[in-house]
């Protein structure tokens, strides 16, 4: 069936009994401008077919016109929830690439900005899941949390949503004085508060009922759609980047990893809010063993990578994201491709939608924790 | 003073009735002008109510999200938050969707608000404070509440959109499921008191609240509430984060401040029925009957804010299982129970 | 850190030498952090596909990302399929060459082998203008259905199609 944007299907196309309901690019729920339009059949779905592209801003294009320092900044608004593992992933695309020797200690930190980053991540994802599902309240806590997490940023780089806070070769500066105590100061609190959201939301009845069983995905399912991160996790694949394919300094650092079984929204839901929890102790144990040294690497003011190209990938709060950077010598990327979790898990939507009820798509695209930013690039 | 000014308005009240009973002209004319007063009363009554009750909700699910609500219209607290905002309501554009049923659509906002003025014909504020002291209170309260349904199904088939459609069929599927236990649920109270006038049920929980005699008629009242207050959990025809506001999606200035002043007629309308029915009205020591029966309401009215602040929505399937498979069950429970006891003692 | 990346060279290697029997025409090359790079012929691609997905003990299932090249000196535009076996240390790319010249520059579907590959592959063609056979719903993804061009071409700038006003009859001719 073409979906034409004037939103009329051809006859023929659907059932007696049918008709498309366009939840359209503006929308409480949809998380961004992403257009869903719904076959539905009664209040049952029968498809559900995304329509993207309305945030497009023609990231790769830019990108070969900017030199490499240049395109740091532009990775952050990619997945502006998550901009530090974005800007990690591309800087570690162009160091495999230009062969460049990270220290230590700017490891570390990037291993505790990117946690801290997942924990924010997570937080809005939390209150707006909560949100989707008619619970107004928890949005308001999350988001009170967060502003902490965003105190420490905005100490460590002057911004709280946009960092440009790594660098190719390290990071751009080192811990403001003050900073390890706040931070530590934070992850007392949060333990307590996170069990209080859990007992408030995530083991209310009503919150069970509408996510339990719903848009199931099986483990084979979710591996040949490419999902990754906590939509692949809660189908029962053990597979996190961090501790499978280590990069930073993750493979110094004990935490788990939550898996779930059944691959419906809950397993997922649940996954995602414990890994908050992981992130804690990650960040402790940053805390506890942080080395001394340079956080920058000595790079050259005009980077010209050997011709050649790499694959990198990061495990972000959402999944895998990857930089596919193709480099011909010149001190500007030839190609920056960026493979966005969110991208690969929205061919899932139709997949998890199909045979559920209307009110059950707020609750899926929901947990698959969509991003248009990292979409449409 | 409260009791002279009663004696003191009686005294006028009668004299006036003397003189109009001269003839049948006059006698009707009276009749007509006191059912004006009257209206013109309750109307007053919901008004100011209202426009208190959407700032108490403001501000009490501000505290309970831990912020602070309207601080700024209205110095202290934004008190006159909501007169700002029904002002910046009627100042909109009136806007009917080219494919509307223009009749339907106009008509909607108006029906529901009548609906919800009905209600207030049975509501006891005092032991004569009543607009009409109908014998058959009861019934003719479970026949005014299901008037909202039309009006929903107005609003959403009217608005020719399929959203509104959507929550409108949701709404009206709910609303109609949820009437049947809350009425047997009231019928326990029915049983137990003796009567289906609302005042004298009123009357008759001098002694003994009946809250504490009808423990799961009241929790069956106060779900099946929740769904004729189209409020969350069981918010489906509205379902902002879904459906955008659902039935009344295609509304806006007048007749939206219509619905929107409706759904909280119909909180305290439905809050003062419940106060009513369970918790003795306007009976109390001390105050007042009218100050108890406000600080009654005004109780519940909170209660209900609480548990909406705090829950997530149900489904609209899961919904109508809960109360086809557990509330009426419940209520029937407790309509059998409370008979025998009537039946033995 | 060692014994992860001896995984990953042997692992390298045994594909390698599995492509060698079940894809002879494929030209591979091993890097150093243990990714195959697969060269194949447009018409092989879906039989290479095959045999990457069919290597044990580490059957590469898992397509990560693909991306097109733009290689305008060469006249040609690289698909580059980059896999990874999941779980499993094996990575390969799988990257198929198509002629920049042609009107239709096109290669066989891979969504048959990875249905990942679905969104993937359109977004290649939406901006890179790279038919891809046999697939279920070739459209554009990103721009507008009406838009024309395929932006991330090297000489897009300079050889934009004139804009013109979109009507309605460009949806109902």
């Amino acid at each position: 069936m073409t979906i034409t944007p004037e939103f009329r299907p051809a006859p023929g196309d659907l059932e007696e009994h049918e008709f498309l309901v366009n939840m359209g690019p503006q929308h409480p729920s949809t998380h961004g401008v992403l257009r869903v339009i719904l076959r539905v059949d009664g209040e049952r779905l029968v498809d559900a077919i995304p329509d993207i592209g309305f945030l497009h801003r023609c990231f790769e294009k830019v990108a070969e016109g900017w030199t490499y320092q240049q395109v740091v900044p532009l990775t952050d608004r990619l997945d502006y929830v998550s901009a530090m593992t974005n800007e990690l992933a591309y800087v570690m695309a162009v160091e495999k690439l230009a062969g460049i020797e990270v220290p230590e200690r700017a490891q570390w930190l990037r291993v505790l900005v990117a946690e801290l980053q997942r924990i924010a991540s997570h937080l809005v994802w939390f209150g707006t899941f909560a949100l989707d599902l008619g619970a107004t309240t928890p949005f308001l806590y999350a988001i009170r949390e967060r502003e902490h997490i965003l105190d420490l940023f905005e100490a460590l780089c002057g911004a709280r949503l946009t960092y440009s806070y790594m660098r190719i070769g390290g990071v751009r500066g080192d811990l403001p004085p003050g900073f390890v105590g706040k931070t530590r100061e934070f992850l007392k609190l949060m333990p307590s508060r996170l069990r209080e959201y859990e007992n408030l939301f995530m083991k209310n009845r009503i919150f069970e009922n509408r996510t339990k069983g719903i848009g199931r995905v099986t483990a084979e399912e979710a591996v040949a759609y490419g999902a990754s991160g906590p939509t692949l996790r809660g189908s029962g694949v053990d597979w996190d980047l961090r501790r499978d394919e280590p990069y930073a300094a993750y493979d110094r650092f004990e935490f788990g990893v939550p898996v779930g079984q059944s691959g419906d929204v809950y397993d997922r839901a649940v996954c995602r809010f414990k890994e908050m929890y992981e992130s804690l102790k990650i960040i402790e144990q940053v805390l506890d063993g942080l080395p001394e040294g340079d956080v920058r690497a000595k790079v050259p003011r005009v980077l010209k990578p050997p011709a050649g190209d790499v694959y990198t990938r990061v495990e972000s709060p959402r999944g895998e994201v990857g930089v596919y950077l193709v480099s011909d010598g010149g001190p500007k990327p030839y190609r920056v491709k960026w493979r966005a979790p969110s991208f690969a898990h929205l061919r899932l939507l139709p997949v998890m939608a199909k045979g559920h009820m209307v009110a059950d798509i707020v609750a899926i695209i929901g947990s698959i924790d969509i991003i248009l930013g990292e979409v449409d690039r | 003073m409260p009791a002279d000014l009663g004696a003191f308005l009686q005294g006028v009240f009668d004299q006036v009735h003397l003189w109009a009973s001269q003839s049948p002209f006059w006698s009707a004319l009276f009749t007509l002008g006191w059912g004006i007063v009257k209206v013109v009363l309750v109307l007053g009554f919901i008004i100011v109510n209202v426009l208190v009750l959407v700032w108490l909700e403001r501000k009490f699910s501000g505290r309970v999200q831990s912020r602070l609500g309207p601080m700024r219209v209205g110095r202290p607290h934004g008190w006159a938050q909501t007169i700002a905002d029904m002002i910046k309501l009627l100042g909109k554009e009136d806007i009917v969707p080219r494919a509307a049923d223009k009749a339907l659509f106009v008509i909607a906002p108006v029906v529901i608000f009548t609906a919800t003025m009905l209600v207030y014909v049975v509501v006891p504020m005092g032991p004569r404070a009543i607009v009409s002291d109908l014998n058959i209170g009861v019934l003719y309260l479970a026949a005014a509440a299901s008037f909202t349904v039309i009006s929903v199904l107005m609003a959403g088939w009217g608005s020719s959109s399929k959203w509104s459609l959507l929550g409108a069929l949701r709404g009206a599927a709910m609303l109609v499921s949820y009437e049947v236990p809350m009425v047997l649920a009231v019928m326990g109270v029915v049983l137990l008191s003796g009567t289906l006038s609302t005042n004298a049920i009123v009357k008759s929980q001098s002694g003994l609240w009946y809250i504490l005699v009808q423990p799961i008629g009241f929790l069956v009242f106060l779900a099946a509430l929740f769904a004729e207050l189209n409020r969350v959990p069981f918010d489906l025809a509205e379902a902002e984060s879904e459906l955008v506001s659902g039935f009344n999606i295609e509304y806006s200035g007048l007749r939206f401040a219509f619905f929107f002043l409706a759904e909280y007629a119909n909180l305290l309308a439905l809050s003062a029925i419940a106060v009513t029915l369970y918790f003795g009205g306007w009976q109390g020591p001390f105050l007042p009957p009218f100050v108890w029966f406000m600080l009654k309401t005004y109780g519940f009215i909170i209660l209900v804010m609480w548990i909406r602040w705090t829950l997530p929505r149900v489904r609209v399937d899961q919904l109508l299982e809960f109360g086809w498979k557990v509330l009426l069950p419940a209520a029937l429970v407790n309509l059998a129970v409370t008979g025998v006891y009537v039946l033995l003692t | 850190m060692s014994g992860a990346s001896d995984q990953r060279s042997s692992t390298a290697r045994a594909l390698r030498d599995h492509l060698a029997g079940a894809a002879p025409f494929a030209e591979t090359d091993v890097r150093p952090d243990g990714e195959v790079v697969v060269r194949v012929p447009p018409d092989k691609a879906v039989a290479a596909a095959e045999a990457l997905a069919g290597f044990q003990p580490h059957p590469l299932n898992y397509l990560s990302c693909v991306s097109g090249v733009d290689r305008p000196d060469e006249d040609q535009i690289e698909v580059v399929y980059t896999v990874h076996s999941l779980p499993g240390p094996a990575k390969a790319s799988l990257r198929v060459r198509v002629d920049r010249k042609a009107e239709r520059p096109s290669l066989p579907s891979l969504v048959q082998v990875w249905p990942a590959a679905d969104y993937h592959e359109r977004e290649v063609y939406d901006l890179l203008g790279v038919w891809f056979e046999g697939h279920p719903d070739l459209r554009r993804i990103l721009l507008a259905e009406t838009f024309e061009g395929h932006p991330l071409r090297k000489d897009f700038v300079q050889n934009r199609p004139p804009r013109r006003r979109v009507t309605r009859e460009d949806y109902q001719p």
